[in-house]
C-alpha cells in the first residue's frame, strides 16, 4: 500500500532519482566546513524559541502597574513591554529558560558566523566562483548582529535603554539626515512611544525572514557549486572528497544539531544571562553603568569610546563625534567585507575559478592582513569594557582609554608582521606544522 | 633595530602604566608609642593611630585632611573607622574597605573623642528598616546610585577627569576612582555613606531625602546583597561582557570541539 503510494508520488514527480542524487552528494569531511553549520543551527533555535517568546511579549510602552511575584517591582508602573518579560522570566512556566536560550543561542549564532567568515577568508573560499555566496555570508552576519540589537532593546530594561539612547545618539550624529532619520525611526523625540512596537515587527518578522531566505540561497548556491576542499591526495579542483549526505554526513550533522542544541540548553539553564528585573525598568532620566552592549556591537562600542573628543568639520558642517566611530567605521568595516574577493583579485590579478582552499601559509600577504584586521577589531572589542577593566586593575579609566589608543593603532601591524614571517617561514620551511618549523625558517625565510 | 625599539617602548608604557599604584616616599610611623596599659580609649588610640596624619586636635596635617569641617561628624568617623577604610598606612594608599582595624568597643570610643573635637558633621543615624519600602527603595537607587554602583551593585569605575576630588592633595598625581561594590556594606554603613559622601560620592542627606527614603534606599542595597535572581548562575552581575566570555569560551569553544570530533582533521590540519 505505501509502496504504491510511493511509486505512484515517483511516477508523477520523478522525485527518486532526485532523492537519490541528493542523498549521495558528497560532503567534506574537515571539520572547520561544520562551523558554519553551528551558526545554521543556532538559528534554527532561536526561532523555535523566539516562537515561544513571542506568544507571550508585548511590544508596547504603555504603562501597568507590574503585579507579578519579583518583590521590589510589586506595584511599580512599568512598560507592558517589561512587564510581559517580567512574567516571562518569573511567573510562565519555562518562560526564563527560554529566555536564555534565545538569548544563548544568539551570541552563539553571531559568534559561529564570525569564525566561520574567518575559515572562508583564510582559506579563500571566497574567490571566484563563490563571490556571490561571500556577500550573502556578510549580508547574513549584518542582519544577524541587527537583529541581536533590536533582540537586545525590546524588554524596556535600564541596560537596554541605555543602549538604544546611545543608538538615537548615533543615528542623529549623521550629517543632513540625522536628525530626520532619528525622528522617523524611533517615532518621536527619545524615548519615543513607538519604537518599542516597531523594533518587534522588524525583530520577528522583518529580518528573520530575510535571513531564513539568504541562508535558503546561501546553501542552495553552495550546493550548486560543489564544496571547496583542502588540497591533498586524490583532490582536485573537480573532484569532492568525503562522506555522502546519507547516511555518514545526515548522521553527522544531526549530532551537530543535537550538540548546538544541548550547549544553548545548558547555558540557558545553568548560567543566567541578562537579569532585567536588577537593570530595573526603562526610566529615560536614569543611566546604569558600567553598560555594555551585548558583544557583537562591543566593537562600536570599544570606538565611541577610544574616539578623542574631536570636533571635526566637513563640507562646511559640524559633524557630530559619534559619526565616526559608530557610522563611518561600521561602513568602511562592511564596506570593506562586501569588496574584498573583487579586491583581492584585483591585486592578486588572479581571475581563475578555485576550487581547491589554500592553506593560511600559502597566501602570507592576505593572511597576515585577516590577523591584523582581527586584531583591531578584537581590541576595540576590549575596549568597550575599559571601565570594568580600570576597576578590576583599581587603576584610572583614563589611563586604560590611552594604552587601548596606543593597542588599537600599534597591536595590528606587530600582528600583521609577525604572522607574515611566521607564514612565510612555514612556507619556506615545508614543514607541516609549527612545531616541526626550525626557528631559523622565521628569522631568515629567503636563507 | 628602530623596530625593536618601538616594541621595547609600546610594552615598557603599558607596564609602567599598568604599575600605576602609588608607594610610599617614605615609611611614616606613628609620632606616639602605644604605652602599656591604657586600655583602649578613644584618645589614646586616636593619637597613636590617626593623629600623625590627622593632627592631634584633629585639624589636619600635609598628610591627612582636617576631621573638623565639611560632613565630618560621628557618622564619617565610624563608616570609615566599620569598613576599614581608616587607618591608612601612609598618606598616599587608596581608600577602600578593608577587614576592620577596631572592635566596636574601640570604634565607639575613637567617634567619640573625634566628636569632642567640635565636628558638626551628622550622627550615626538611626534606621528604620520596618517601615521602609523596596519598591521605592529601588526607584531612588536606579534614580540616584546606579550610575555610579550600577543597578546590580557590582560598582563601577568613574572618569577622574580634572575633578579629582578629596584624592589629589595626597596622592601625587591623580588616582582611580572607583565606586565600590556594595555587596559587603552593613544598613548602617550604607545610610553613612549617603549622609556623608565619602571620597567622591556626593551627599544624599536630608536636605535630598526623608529618613523614610533613605531607609528605603538601604533597604534595596541590603536586598541587592541577596537578590531574589533567577536563572542560573550570576556571571559577575556586570552584564554582557562576562556573558559575551561564556558564550565564546563555553559555548563556541565546546561546539567546536564537538565539531573537531565530528569531522576529521584529515589532510592540511
Ligand atoms: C597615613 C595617614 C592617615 C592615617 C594614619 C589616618 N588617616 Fe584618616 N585620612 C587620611 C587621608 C589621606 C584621608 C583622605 C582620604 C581621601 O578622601 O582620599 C583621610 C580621611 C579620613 C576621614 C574622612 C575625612 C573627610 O573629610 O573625608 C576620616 C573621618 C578619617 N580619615 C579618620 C581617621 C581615623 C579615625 C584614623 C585613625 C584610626 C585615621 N583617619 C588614620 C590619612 C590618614
Ligand atoms: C558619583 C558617583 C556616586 C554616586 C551617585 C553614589 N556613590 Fe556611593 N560611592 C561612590 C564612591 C566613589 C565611593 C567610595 C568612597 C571612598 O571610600 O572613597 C562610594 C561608596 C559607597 C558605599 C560604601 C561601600 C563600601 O565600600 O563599604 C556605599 C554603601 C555607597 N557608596 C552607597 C551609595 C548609595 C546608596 C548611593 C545612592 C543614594 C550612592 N552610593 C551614590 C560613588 C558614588
Amino acid at each position: 500500500m505505501i509502496k504504491r503510494f510511493v511509486r505512484g508520488m515517483d511516477e508523477r514527480l520523478g522525485a527518486s532519482s532526485f532523492a537519490r542524487q541528493a542523498l549521495n552528494k558528497v560532503f567534506p569531511d574537515h571539520w572547520s566546513f561544520m562551523i558554519g553549520e553551528i551558526a545554521l543551527y543556532a538559528f534554527v533555535i532561536l526561532v523555535l524559541t523566539g516562537v515561544f517568546l513571542s506568544l507571550f511579549f508585548e511590544g508596547s510602552t504603555g504603562e501597568v502597574v507590574y503585579e507579578g511575584s519579583y518583590e521590589p517591582l510589586q506595584g511599580v508602573e512599568v512598560s507592558r513591554a517589561y512587564n510581559s518579560v517580567m512574567e516571562l522570566s518569573y511567573d510562565v512556566r519555562a518562560g526564563l529558560v527560554m529566555r536564555q536560550i534565545h538569548h544563548w543561542a544568539a551570541l552563539l549564532f553571531i559568534a559561529a558566523m564570525v569564525v566561520h567568515l574567518c575559515r572562508i577568508f583564510f582559506t579563500g573560499a571566497f574567490r571566484k566562483p563563490r563571490e556571490i555566496n561571500w556577500i550573502i555570508g556578510v549580508t547574513l552576519l549584518l542582519l544577524g548582529i541587527f537583529n541581536g540589537f533590536t533582540g537586545y532593546s525590546l524588554p524596556d530594561d535600564l541596560l537596554s535603554g541605555t543602549g538604544l539612547r546611545i543608538a538615537h545618539s548615533i543615528a542623529l550624529s549623521v550629517p543632513l539626515v540625522g536628525t530626520w532619520t532619528a525622528f522617523l525611526v524611533f517615532g518621536g523625540e527619545f524615548p519615543a512611544e513607538d519604537i518599542i512596537g516597531r523594533l518587534l515587527v522588524v525583530h520577528i518578522m522583518i529580518v528573520p525572514a530575510a535571513i531564513g531566505g539568504l541562508i535558503a540561497a546561501h546553501l542552495a548556491i553552495l550546493w550548486r557549486q560543489k564544496h571547496t576542499d583542502f588540497p591533498g591526495p586524490g583532490r582536485t579542483e573537480t573532484n569532492v572528497v568525503g562522506s555522502k549526505l546519507w547516511p555518514t554526513y545526515a548522521a553527522k550533522s544531526v549530532s551537530l544539531f543535537l550538540a548546538v542544541f544541548a550547549v544553548t540548553a545548558l547555558l540557558g539553564g545553568l548560567v543566567q544571562i541578562n537579569p532585567v528585573w536588577l537593570y530595573g525598568p526603562f526610566r529615560p532620566e536614569q543611566v546604569s553603568s558600567p553598560a555594555q552592549p551585548d558583544w557583537y556591537m562591543g566593537w562600536v562600542e570599544g570606538a565611541l569610546r577610544l574616539m578623542p573628543a574631536w570636533e571635526l568639520r566637513a563640507f562646511g558642517f559640524e559633524i557630530p563625534n559619534p559619526f565616526y566611530p559608530a557610522v563611518l567605521l561600521p561602513g568602511i568595516t562592511f564596506l570593506l567585507l562586501y569588496a574584498w574577493p573583487f579586491l583581492e583579485a584585483r591585486f592578486t590579478k588572479d581571475l581563475e575559478p578555485h576550487h581547491l582552499l589554500d592553506r593560511a601559509r600559502d597566501q602570507p600577504a592576505r593572511t597576515a592582513l585577516g590577523a591584523a584586521t582581527l586584531t583591531f577589531y578584537t581590541v576595540l572589542f576590549f575596549a568597550a569594557s575599559n571601565d570594568l577593566i580600570a576597576k578590576l586593575l583599581e587603576v584610572r579609566v583614563e589611563t586604560v582609554t590611552t594604552i587601548y589608543r596606543i593597542l588599537v593603532l600599534g597591536l595590528p601591524p606587530v600582528v600583521g608582521y609577525v604572522v607574515f614571517r611566521l607564514m612565510k617561514g612555514l612556507l619556506a620551511s615545508g614543514a607541516e606544522r609549527f612545531t616541526q618549523m626550525p626557528l631559523s625558517a622565521v628569522l631568515h625565510p629567503r636563507r | 633595530m628602530s623596530r625593536r625599539v618601538a616594541v621595547a617602548a609600546t610594552l615598557v608604557l603599558v607596564l609602567s602604566a599598568c604599575s600605576n599604584q602609588q608607594e610610599p616616599a617614605t615609611p611614616f610611623r606613628p609620632a606616639i608609642e602605644a604605652g602599656e596599659g591604657e586600655g583602649t580609649s578613644g584618645e589614646r588610640l586616636f593619637q597613636r593611630d590617626c593623629g600623625w596624619c590627622h593632627g592631634s586636635e584633629g585639624d589636619g596635617t600635609d598628610r591627612g585632611p582636617s576631621l573638623l569641617d565639611g560632613t565630618n561628624g560621628s557618622a564619617l568617623t565610624h563608616f570609615v573607622l566599620t569598613t576599614g577604610r581608616m587607618p591608612l598606612d601612609f598618606p598616599q594608599q587608596r581608600v577602600q574597605r578593608t577587614e576592620p582595624s577596631y572592635d566596636d568597643e574601640a570604634i565607639a570610643s575613637i567617634v567619640e573623642y573625634v566628636d569632642s573635637f567640635g565636628q558638626t558633621g551628622p550622627d550615626i543615624p538611626d534606621l528604620n528598616l520596618d517601615e521602609a519600602e523596596l519598591q521605592l527603595g529601588l526607584e531612588l537607587y536606579q534614580e540616584n546610585c546606579a550610575a555610579c554602583h550600577s543597578t546590580s551593585g557590582a560598582g563601577g569605575a568613574l572618569a577622574t577627569g580634572d575633578e579629582t576630588g578629596s584624592t589629589a592633595t595626597y596622592a601625587s598625581e591623580p588616582r582611580a576612582n572607583i565606586a565600590p561594590e556594595v555587596d559587603a556594606s552593613s544598613p548602617t554603613e550604607i545610610a553613612e555613606a549617603m549622609i556623608t559622601g565619602p571620597g567622591t560620592m556626593p551627599v544624599f542627606g536630608n536636605e535630598t531625602f526623608s529618613n523614610e527614603e533613605i531607609d528605603s534606599i538601604v533597604r534595596y542595597v541590603v536586598y541587592l546583597q541577596h537578590p531574589d535572581n533567577r536563572g542560573g548562575a550570576p556571571v559577575g552581575g556586570i552584564g554582557p561582557v562576562a556573558e559575551g566570555a561564556v558564550a565564546w569560551t563555553l559555548g563556541l569553544g565546546l561546539l567546536l570541539g564537538i565539531a573537531r570530533l565530528l569531522g576529521t582533521k584529515s589532510g592540511p590540519p
